[in-house]
């Protein structure tokens, strides 16, 4: 019996000893658990307040934008806003009557203006298609020259290129024409474009195309099939920044359309240098607001040809 | 390890070469190329080359890398200027036809499968080329995907399959170009080992089913030994041997072939009245049937075995 006892004993003990282990363990996890909600709780805080942080930031990035957007606005319809009042104090439709009726016809302004600004980003995005393609595909002789030179008219100083090619185009007989001025805007937003297209095309390569035409494809239609949808996104980068560049021009087409042609841009500067502040922001809105209005137009259009093209 | 091997893919491969030939029946040369020469960056990439591929059937071209076997492919399907010599595809001269005009497909390593389509619409490509109707060629490209094993993927995004799944997708479109003359170049060797069987079976079988003259590209000897009726040996732009693939593992046509395979062993030595003498101090002979004067001597390596001096 004493053996047995002395054997249980030892038994019990042991167990007895388990049991407080395991109850040390159980603790121990609950410790450890409460340490785990601690810490999760503790990177939810840190990553709480990150977020908000961050929310932070964005909220001051995107009011510094919207501000002077907002007071551009309130200004468009402005009568006296003498400082340091935080609002306006008075109130005009001057500015939209001037706008809409006034010497200059700013629907025809804004037709010009979008019709020599698209045929810009137009032209310019397929002549930098066809300049990328030779440099980057075709591998032609002498394309870093070719690349080289495409940057050119970025190193000529603005006033000096428009009053040189001034004197070509009336040689040309291109001088005060919608023609000669749409031609100036190409070699100002040239440069953009072919660097644009240029980076592209050399990252979608040839290889998809190589193999439509293995498959029987031409190389138009290989072109078109495979490449095109590929190129989309800097096509639009391209087209929207021709678009943009033309749209803005001021110095150069006050020179080559000899004030004949007439853009938004060109009506818009002398309003702004003459500190009318309501008439300037008017313009300035109308300028941002059709910009905007025309992107959308692009990118709606380039995403139903990629639709077209996938059904 | 590797000899083992290839000596069991040529056991294989001696009795699926006896079903493909006796599906192929008596066949013709489908492309003769003849003394062909490729310049790239003014150095000679194929230099004087000859080759025959009979129709319907599967050739191996293996060589070391470099040694202008992707140039060759690329030469035939079009995409490679030729400098000299003559490309003949059914006994017509295809040296100047464009690409899209020769009737050849190549299946490419890296897949080039268009991202901007989906699965069939990326097989039923070289349909929609013809001007087949879209219902049509839909339909047909489920057909093919069904053959490789991919029934019911067809609406999914190239980017949603596996590097197999791709893989397969660039073989059904392949054959829905029904080419004459199929050009796979390296097509498994982005494939991890497990796949690269299981592509090997399905490219034999879409071979046995669709009976099309096909020519792989491979630097895995294993797998020209396996799958080709027959192999053709590449070095430094040329060939430098043709021959089934019992034919190339029991007589290669060089030391530079016979080390390829490796395990073959040379011995320098003279032959005088019948007799070879070893050179390399041994002093051992053998009797030959040969002319008196020098040789090397191949001992192959399957007969030699690692053991003690009795």
């Amino acid at each position: 019996m004493k053996d047995r006892e002395y054997m249980r004993d030892p038994d019990s003990s042991t167990s007895g000893t388990h049991i407080h282990e395991k109850t040390e363990d159980r603790a121990d996890v609950r410790s450890v658990s409460r340490n785990e909600e601690r810490t999760e709780s503790r990177t939810e805080k840190g990553s709480g307040s990150r977020n908000r942080c961050m929310r932070a930031v964005l909220a001051l990035t995107v009011f510094f934008i919207f501000l002077p957007v907002i007071v551009t606005m309130l200004w468009t319809v402005t009568g006296r806003w003498p400082w340091p009042s935080l609002l306006p104090e008075s109130y005009t439709t001057r500015t939209l009557q001037e706008l809409f009726s006034g010497s200059s016809s700013l629907h025809e302004i804004l037709r010009g203006s979008v019709l020599i600004a698209t045929i810009v980003a137009l032209l310019g995005t397929v002549i930098a298609m066809m300049t990328a393609r030779a440099t980057e595909i075709y591998r032609i002789r002498g394309r870093q020259i070719i690349s080289w030179s495409a940057m050119l008219p970025l190193i000529v100083p603005g006033t000096v290129f428009a009053m040189g090619i001034q004197v070509i185009l009336i040689r040309m007989g291109l001088g005060d024409t919608v023609a000669g001025v749409i031609l100036v805007h190409l070699v100002a937003a040239l440069p953009y474009c072919v660097f644009i297209m240029t980076d592209i095309t050399a990252a979608v390569g040839s290889n998809l195309e190589e193999q439509a035409q293995i498959l029987g494809a031409g190389p138009v239609r290989s072109f078109f099939d495979v490449s095109v949808p590929q190129l989309l996104p800097g096509i639009l980068s391209s087209a929207s920044m021709a678009y943009i560049i033309s749209y803005s021009q001021y110095f150069t087409t006050l020179l080559a359309g000899g004030g004949k042609v007439k853009t938004l841009a060109l009506v818009m500067v002398p309003y702004i240098q003459s500190g009318d502040r309501a008439l300037s922001s008017v313009y300035a809105v109308t300028f941002v607001g059709s910009a905007l209005i025309v992107f959308f137009i692009f990118e709606a259009l380039i995403h139903r040809i990629m639709r077209s093209e996938e059904s | 390890m590797e000899k083992t091997a290839i000596e069991k893919a040529a056991i294989e491969k001696t009795e699926k070469a006896a079903i493909t030939r006796s599906v192929s029946g008596d066949s013709y040369a489908k492309l003769i190329i003849d003394r062909l020469s490729v310049e790239l960056n003014r150095s000679v990439i194929l230099d004087d080359l000859t080759l025959q591929v009979k129709e319907h059937e599967f050739l191996s071209l293996l060589g070391p890398s470099g040694c202008g076997k992707s140039t060759l492919l690329k030469s035939i399907g079009g995409i490679v200027p030729v400098k000299s010599g003559a490309i003949r595809l059914d006994g017509e001269l295809i040296n100047d036809k464009p690409s899209y005009r020769r009737g050849t497909v190549i299946v490419f390593q890296d897949m080039r499968l268009f991202p901007n389509m989906s699965v069939a619409e990326n097989v039923a490509y070289p349909l929609r080329i013809k001007g087949i109707k879209k219902s049509d060629r839909l339909g047909k490209a489920e057909e093919y995907l069904e053959h490789v094993q991919l029934s019911g993927l067809g609406n999914r995004r190239i980017s949603q399959l596996s590097g197999g799944q791709q893989q397969r997708v660039a073989l059904a479109r392949a054959l829905a170009a029904e080419p004459k003359l199929l050009l796979l170049d390296e097509p498994f060797s982005s494939l991890d080992e497990n796949l690269r069987g299981d592509m090997r079976q399905l490219v034999k079988k879409l071979h046995r089913e669709f009976g099309m003259t096909t020519v792989m590209v491979t630097h895995d000897r294993q797998e020209a030994l396996s799958m080709a009726d027959r192999v053709a040996i590449m070095f430094s732009g040329k060939i430098v041997q043709t021959g089934t693939p019992e034919m190339i593992l029991s007589s290669p046509a060089d030391e530079r072939v016979s080390g390829y395979f490796g395990g073959n062993r040379y011995v320098h030595g003279i032959v005088k009245g019948g007799v070879f003498t070893a050179l390399d101090g041994s002093g051992q002979s053998w009797c030959v049937s040969l002319e008196d004067g020098e040789y090397d001597l191949m001992i192959r390596a399957e007969v030699l075995s690692s053991g003690t001096d009795s």
